[in-house]
């Protein structure tokens, strides 16, 4: 356990003298981005909108029972953009691309690849794994407007067309309580999860073990560890936001 | 437990004009052969020339497109898995098989010993003391008896081998068909194999069919041989008889040589 | 794995034939489930393994989420003086949504990565032909017990997750946010009815059933051509498509229940 943590220490820190020194691999950087667009928004966006659906269903009954329905749009907006589209978008990536990216690097591994790399006088890190996480990092919060955007749009439908509150009092009451932080909390929170995946992608990728089951495991392990990372950070960060007052 | 074997005249296996294709490419053409009981037959040939769909054919993993493939007089090409009276038939069929694969394809979460028990548990009403008797007795015999206790991942490749094959005869099969025993061996190991084989037809009396490309093997074990070049049998019979004709696709099989009746792709 | 290059046409007409693929896996599933009985040691087995493997992820998880379920809903409703709502609002949204949601899409993604690898595994290894060889049907010995295992485990896992969930939200709101503890139990008492938490069950049988057989379609339809990388992809798509099934089903049986 505490060889892990040293581990991945040691590993940040060459992640991070990697992304900030030459050269850049632009090139491998922008490719893994296009991937990772293309391949997470639908699983993304599928995941996220039902949540705005969900809430809006059993927000209803709640509000109802004091009269303040016209507050759910407030209550919807906040938790979507702030709570869940983060952690869901977030999960998705971790799920589609995270295991990928740690199934890949574990191949190149297992191959002999990162070595021939090593030999060929590259740095795997600055080669292999950092494009992964800067497209982890950038293109995360990109997805969350996205979902952000579908998740009150199907809060709106289960609200509005079919819930009976007036669209009106919805749309008010959202432009009114959901201010600037709000989006560059979940903004920021997605761009923190997104590092975390592509740093425990890369690192269980290249620490993988001998055979293609260890390949298998690494991609596993990427998306329970990272599940539990946004958990844990989202608590800690909405403590650390609600102490502050933001 | 083996069939009672009325009819002991009747071949373990006759294939009549089997073909088998894959899309536009075509795997196996026409092939016709005998197999008698109670011998060793090993069946030749470069690599990717059907001798694997072959051996699946008998079992009834592939149905050939055209052909019969009688075992023991059962034709198995017209058992549809999917029908559940064939089924039965099907697996009736694959009772009196046992099969060597080629990496061994044992499961993963058994060990060596669950390994071996799998099919009696499955298929014979023994008890578990008999089964245990039985297991090691098998066990003894590929000479991997100390390891029964161990999972597949902890045993090297020739272990491994080994212990499929105790698997592949746990239940007396009537025929054992072997998937390149010697692939991924040493050539001491794969030696130290086909003394296995040797020695497991001569107490044991089962018919052996291997399929290989190793042309010591041959010579080693064969009492049948039987040749797939590009998809058609270019020759098959005894042994001797087949060395003594010196076919020119086997004189280069066995030659090494690059030209010749068999096309490189 | 569809490449960026590939057509429009041709992926579409990918994806249909996988469709018509695992509708015709699905009903061979439930042929099996319901006509034979599943070999006993392969079910507890897997049964143990969903259930009790999935306990401590799911403890810690379930709890940060009770937690945070108090924690962020405390600063959504601050903003218009609704804080007595917290236990109802944790009570309710915990057990009918978001505990039996991520039971099924953790736990899930746990154990169908696990059943999709081993599947795939056992069919590049030839293991699945060696059954067959053996004459046993590996939809029986292979599929039908774990299709049941996790279709039982996933009910009692939603069970404790409710649990440890609400327990979390409590300490939340009454240690971290210093509400009312008193009102809090009693806004839970109120709200939260057997019927809840049995149909939070009742979700978590049907996610479960369907994570299972999603997982269970990629790992048996892997061939033997594609090699390691088949065993990786599998997993990935296991894990993708069982998240993103649970949470679409989930809104429409809430539809249904609550709708």
């Amino acid at each position: 356990m505490l060889q892990t943590i040293g581990g991945l220490v040691v590993f940040m820190a060459q992640v991070a003298r990697a992304t900030f020194s030459r050269p850049f691999y632009l090139r491998q950087t922008l490719d893994i981005m296009a991937i990772l667009v293309q391949r997470c928004i639908v699983p993304v966006g599928l995941a996220v909108a039902p949540v705005g659906a969900v809430i809006s269903l059993q927000g209803i009954a709640v509000f109802k029972l004091f009269g303040a329905e016209r507050m759910l749009s407030a209550f919807l907006g906040t938790a979507i953009i702030r709570e869940y589209s983060p952690a869901l978008a977030s999960v998705m990536v971790a799920a589609q691309a995270g295991s990928s990216i740690a199934a890949r690097i574990g191949t190149m591994k297992v191959r002999g690849q990162i070595d021939a790399l090593a030999v060929m006088s590259v740095d795997p890190v600055r080669y292999v794994v950092v494009p992964g996480v800067l497209a982890c990092v950038l293109v995360t919060p990109l997805l969350s407007v996205v979902t952000n955007l579908l998740g009150i749009l199907s809060g709106w439908i289960f609200a509005v067309p079919l819930g009976g509150v007036d669209h009106g009092a919805f749309m008010d009451n959202l432009t009114a309580q959901i201010t600037p932080m709000d989006l560059w909390v979940g903004l920021g929170k997605c761009a923190v999860f997104g590092l975390g995946v592509g740093m425990i992608a890369g690192y269980l990728g290249l620490n993988v073990g001998r055979g293609a089951a260890d390949v298998g495991k690494a991609a596993n392990d990427t998306v329970v560890s990272t599940i539990v990372l946004i958990l844990f950070t989202d608590y800690v960060v909405s403590m650390a936001l609600l102490g502050a007052g933001l | 437990m083996s069939a009672p074997k009325q009819r002991d005249d009747t071949p373990a296996v006759v294939l009549e004009n089997v073909s088998k294709s894959f899309g536009s490419h075509t795997v196996l053409d026409g092939v016709n052969l005998t197999i008698p009981r109670g011998t060793i037959c090993v069946m030749l040939g470069p690599s990717g020339t059907g001798k694997s769909v072959l051996l699946r054919c008998l079992v009834g993993l592939l149905r050939p497109d055209t052909g019969r493939v009688l075992v023991f007089g059962e034709n198995v090409a017209e058992l549809d898995e999917k029908r559940a009276r064939d089924r039965d038939r099907l697996f009736a069929v694959r009772r009196r098989f046992g099969m060597l694969f080629q990496d061994g394809a044992l499961f993963d979460d058994m060990s060596v010993f669950d390994n071996v028990a799998f099919p009696m548990r499955l298929h014979t009403k023994m008890r578990e003391d008999e089964i245990r008797e039985k297991v090691r007795d098998r066990l003894a015999r590929v000479g991997v008896a100390h390891a029964e206790d161990k999972f597949p991942s902890e045993l090297s490749g020739g272990m491994r081998k080994r212990v499929a094959f105790a698997r592949a005869i746990a239940i007396d099969p009537d025929i054992v068909l072997c998937d390149e025993p010697s692939s991924g061996l040493d050539p001491v190991m794969s030696a130290t194999l086909d003394e296995l084989i040797l020695e497991l037809h001569r107490t044991l009396g089962m018919t052996f069919i291997i399929i290989s490309h190793d042309t010591a093997e041959a010579r080693m074990v064969a009492q049948y041989i039987g040749m797939l070049a590009n998809g058609k049998l270019v020759t098959f019979g005894p042994a001797d008889q087949v060395f003594a004709e010196n076919h020119p696709a086997l004189e280069q099989f066995f030659t090494r040589q690059t030209v010749g009746p068999i096309k490189v792709v | 794995m569809s490449g960026p290059d590939e057509g429009l046409i041709a992926s579409v007409e990918r994806s249909l034939t996988k469709l018509v693929d695992f509708v015709r896996f699905v009903g061979l599933a439930l042929r099996v489930q319901f006509t034979r009985v599943p070999p006993r040691d392969v079910f507890i087995t897997q049964f143990v393994d969903a259930g009790w493997g999935s306990l401590a992820l799911l403890t810690m998880l379930t709890a940060f989420a009770g937690l945070n379920l108090s924690v962020q809903s405390y600063a959504s409703f601050e903003r218009f003086g609704g804080q007595d709502l917290l236990g109802m609002f944790a009570g309710v949204g915990g057990v009918r949504e978001l505990y039996p949601v991520m039971a099924a899409v953790v736990c899930g993604a746990r154990i169908g990565a696990n059943l999709a690898a081993s599947l795939a595994n056992m069919r590049i290894s030839e293991q699945i032909e060696a059954l067959e060889v053996m004459a046993v049907d590996p939809l029986d010995y292979l599929i039908s017990p774990r299709l049941w295992a996790v279709t039982l485990a996933l009910p009692l896992l939603c069970g404790y997750a409710d649990v440890v969930g609400i327990a979390a939200s409590y300490a939340g709101a009454v240690y971290q946010l210093d509400l009312d503890a008193g009102s809090f139990m009693t806004q839970i008492q109120e709200q939260v009815g057997l019927v809840d938490i049995g149909a939070g069950m009742l979700k978590g049988l049907i996610m479960g059933w369907l994570v299972a057989v999603i997982a269970c379609f990629h790992g048996y339809s892997v061939s033997k051509r594609d090699g390691a990388d088949g065993v990786g992809i599998s997993t990935n798509l296991a894990i993708v498509h069982g998240a993103v099934t649970c949470i679409v089903v989930n809104l429409f049986l809430s539809w249904l229940i609550y709708g």
